[in-house]
């Protein structure tokens, strides 16, 4: 007889009643107002000490960890600014070179007027030379 | 193996037991390549480079605030991401960052009106692409519809051609968590303003209390007997647990609202949630839309992640429901042969350009 083979399904066996009985349990309702209570009072007791201890470093005149999560908010806050500059930014480049894009498109190609001459004195006509007019 | 064998090799089965756990921390998780292609506060957005890349429509990957996206790039031979970039897709991740006190006033609001929303106009721009796809899982999937679903500022057209949403909630019902967190026992507004940001280890262990002798006892007994039969996966069981102990922090607001939302007054299917004085309807969802529910599912089960399928717009729906758990059915074992091929075949028919 396998003495060790009975015991290894004997103890499957075992862990999967108790596992069904313990997925039982953790949907009740008592567990479900343990739970709650267990987070709440957790979130409490860790709130306490985490604010004496940071007074106390205070007192010290040191650095503690409300001083650094001040710091590293700034420079969210800054980081933030950036982003937004930098979208600017993107988004101005983004029309420049659609603009640039339509007009190298573009059909008619607009020509430059000719600057009007400034008026010279009158000089008396040179009968060997035909003056060139635009 | 017969019982004399076995009790000659338990000394060595104990130290090599000992041995998988203590170096759990050590093992790699997501190594595949990848650039920063940009950063905001906490933020990262990380491209893959398809070097083989046949289909111009990017694709985003959006995962959960409560743990880490490596699960999409779990380790070599078992990578979501490397199955896509063989695809020939160009795949980006957005990793949420290592939250801490100084983001507990991020709430849902920032995680999608800001660092989703610029993550999908950085890979846009990073690709050169004017239409991407957005694959979210678990919260992230939740986060994903919230975007889809918001109302439209300016007329602005949604670049999101395609959204895949994996194992995600959009109800409560049918879980656990709601008999724990949706009723009046559990004061969310307490909670939040004495934690700047809830511990991860305190959500893990909320998870891990679902199933409390399986995932506290059971795990560990079945790797014993397979160090002991000398078939322990040592590489798949260190990665996967890794990934399961690395927990980031949930900063208050996004827990105070994620709790609120979903699971004590049901917002978001109703279409009741507002970011920034922006409804979220999901009936705005018209994108190409694929859902994978999973029929094991205790964390997010069919009854809160299918009604999605009733609320969009979407005229080119398809749901998977496959068996499997949360993470196991996308992330497991029998994940690259059973499921993987199913979001390659569908992305790739409605990725062309």
């Amino acid at each position: 007889m396998d003495r060790l083979g009975d015991a290894e399904r004997n103890l499957k066996e075992s862990e999967a009643e108790f596992s069904a009985a313990a997925e039982d349990f953790v949907a009740r309702p008592q567990f479900v107002s343990l739970l709650a209570f267990a987070a709440g009072n957790l979130a409490a007791t860790t709130r306490i000490a985490t604010d004496v201890f940071d007074l106390a470093l205070r007192n010290l005149r040191l650095a503690g960890r409300q001083d650094v999560v001040s710091l590293a908010k700034q420079l969210g806050r800054t980081e933030d600014k950036l982003e937004r500059v930098l979208q600017e930014i993107e988004g101005l480049r983004a029309e420049a070179g659609r603009a640039a894009a339509a007009r190298a498109e573009s059909p008619t190609v607009e020509r430059l007027e000719p600057r009007a001459r400034k008026s010279r004195p009158q000089r008396s006509p040179d009968p060997d030379r035909q003056a060139s007019t635009e | 193996m017969s019982r004399l064998a076995q009790l000659g090799r338990a000394p060595r089965a104990a130290l090599e037991f000992t041995n998988i756990l203590l170096t759990t921390s050590d093992a790699e998780i997501g190594c595949t390549p990848r650039d920063l292609v940009w950063s905001h506060r906490k933020t990262s957005l990380y491209r893959y480079r398809s070097a083989n890349r046949r289909h111009p429509i990017p694709i985003l990957l959006v995962f959960a605030l409560i743990n880490r996206p490596e699960i999409f790039d779990l380790r070599p031979g078992q990578s979501l991401v490397e199955d896509l970039l063989a695809a020939g897709f160009d795949v980006y991740l957005l990793d949420w960052g290592e939250l801490d006190e100084e983001d507990g006033e991020m709430g849902l609001a920032e995680f999608v009106c800001d660092e989703l929303h610029w993550a999908v106009r950085e890979t846009l721009y990073s690709s050169g692409q004017e239409e991407l796809t957005l694959v979210g899982w678990c919260i992230g999937g939740t986060l994903v519809t919230m975007y889809l679903g918001l109302e439209d500022e300016d007329g602005h057209v949604s670049p999101v051609r395609n959204a895949m949403l994996l194992t995600t909630p959009i109800e409560a019902g049918g879980t656990l968590y709601l008999k724990w967190v949706g009723g009046k026992e559990f004061d969310v507004d307490f909670i939040a303003d004495n934690f700047t940001v809830v511990p991860g280890g305190g959500i893990d262990l909320a998870n891990k209390l679902m199933k409390p002798v399986k995932n506290l006892s059971t795990t560990y007994r079945q790797l014993w007997e397979k160090v002991l039969a000398g078939e322990a996966d040592r590489v798949g069981y260190q990665s996967m647990a890794k990934w399961v102990a690395a927990n980031p922090p949930f900063p208050s607001k996004a827990f105070r609202e994620w709790v609120t939302w979903i699971y004590k007054e049901n917002r978001l299917a109703p279409g009741k949630v507002e970011l920034r004085g922006r409804r979220v309807d999901l009936r705005r969802i018209d994108q190409n839309l694929l859902v994978v529910t999973a029929g094991s599912d205790h964390i997010t089960p069919r009854e809160g992640t299918e009604p999605v399928l009733d609320l969009v717009s979407s005229e080119d729906v398809t749901h998977l429901a496959r068996p499997g758990g949360h993470i196991g059915l996308v992330a497991g074992s029998k994940a690259k042969r059973e499921l993987w091929p199913s979001l390659v075949s569908w992305l790739e028919e409605r990725s062309a350009a």
